[in-house]
């Protein structure tokens, strides 16, 4: 197959990442844009929550206020994740639902499996920790949540390579029945960065990877192109929808 | 004058679920919100599971209602174990609630 990817790594707020990745999912879906891989920053640093959860039990109202970080609620599933504009880099793709990718477990482990090769290739011995996770050591360096629409697929997630982890720590909950069957007591111990484990990281190094990585992964040859007037017009079409405090406090 | 019962519940599976459940006197399930970081194909089956739970007064009901996801993918969570906790908290709160005893413990 023939992978589009697009490196859009300036940065932008969540509203509007969030935003790009539904409209890239509903323009895939109809048939207007080819499967694409797009890498991505957050600026400002924000946080996102995953579909099915409650803001009082993802994240730390009082902690993301005082530090004016801004925060939505994602169209796919999963836990809440600190994004940090000079730590960590996001991929989204979007692929139609077909051939080993029509089982959700299995297209999750392909598809993260990018992550894995991208960070062995740089020399971090990673590993894909179902459901969606990619650990290093035991230690989550990588989160990655899904969704699925007319047979096709929206697949997003984190890579973090010097994430500031006391911010993540303070500005994310996670449940103490969560970290105890982990066998942590804290967010902290349970993840890591790249950073940590190979002492310091070149992005551009690092975005090279994490593309020739995704295209083992996906068996793709992969072009590169830029984001399309239609792409940017669609998404600032949804940017509304992901700055409603209806949409954040959904649940 | 119909009384509230609020409930929640924190279940670890794979992932995390959490139950808030608002009880009636009249022992219904008057609401219920099942959150969590886990993952659902399609993502709107939970809230039509929720939606066909408000109301339930009886472990038919429930089960029936869970019929809701008999076409979807959960991952993460123990859907029957989920469902037998829902059942759970109604049948102990309702028993309770009917011999005027204190709500036990879950």
């Amino acid at each position: 197959m023939k992978l589009r990817v697009v490196l859009d790594l300036s940065g932008r707020d969540v509203y509007w990442q969030m935003a790009l990745d539904e409209a890239m999912l509903v323009r895939r879906s109809r048939g207007e844009i080819p499967s694409t891989l797009r890498l991505y920053r957050f600026k400002p640093c924000a946080v996102t929550i995953g579909y099915f959860q409650k803001v009082s039990d993802a994240v730390n109202l009082e902690f993301l206020r005082e530090r004016g970080i801004e925060f939505t609620r994602r169209i796919t599933g999963g836990g809440s994740v600190y994004h940090d504009t000079n730590g960590e880099v996001t991929y989204s793709v979007v692929l139609p639902v077909e051939g080993a990718l029509t089982d959700v477990l299995e297209s999750y482990r392909i598809i993260c499996s990018g992550l894995v090769y991208a960070l062995r290739g740089l020399g971090a011995p990673a590993e894909f920790a179902p459901v969606n996770d990619v650990v290093v050591y035991g230690r989550k360096i990588s989160g990655s949540a899904q969704t699925r629409r007319a047979g096709f697929l929206l697949q997003h997630g984190t890579l973090m390579y010097a994430t500031d982890l006391d911010v993540l720590e303070r500005a994310l909950v996670a449940p103490r029945e969560k970290l105890e069957s982990k066998g942590v007591r804290s967010i902290r111990e349970r993840v890591t960065t790249l950073r940590d484990v190979l002492g310091g990281v070149d992005v551009e190094r690092l975005v090279e990877a994490l593309v020739k990585g995704f295209a083992e992964a996906l068996r793709a040859e992969v072009y590169y192109d830029e984001l399309s007037e239609r792409e940017l017009r669609a998404a600032s079409e949804l940017v509304d929808k992901y700055r409603d405090p209806k949409w954040i406090y959904k649940r | 004058m119909t009384s509230l019962r609020k409930v929640s519940l924190v279940l670890r599976y794979a992932k995390t679920a959490k139950l808030d459940i608002t009880l009636s006197d009249e022992c219904r399930v008057e609401d219920i919100t099942i959150s969590g970081d886990f993952f659902a194909y399609p993502e709107d089956s939970i809230e039509r599971l929720e939606s066909r739970i408000r109301g339930c007064g009886s472990r038919e009901c429930i089960e029936e209602a869970f019929s809701e996801l008999s076409g979807a993918v959960v991952l993460g969570v123990d859907v029957n174990d989920l469902k037998e906790k829902v059942i759970s908290i109604l049948e102990n709160y309702c028993k309770s609630s009917k011999s005027g005893e204190a709500a036990p413990r879950l």
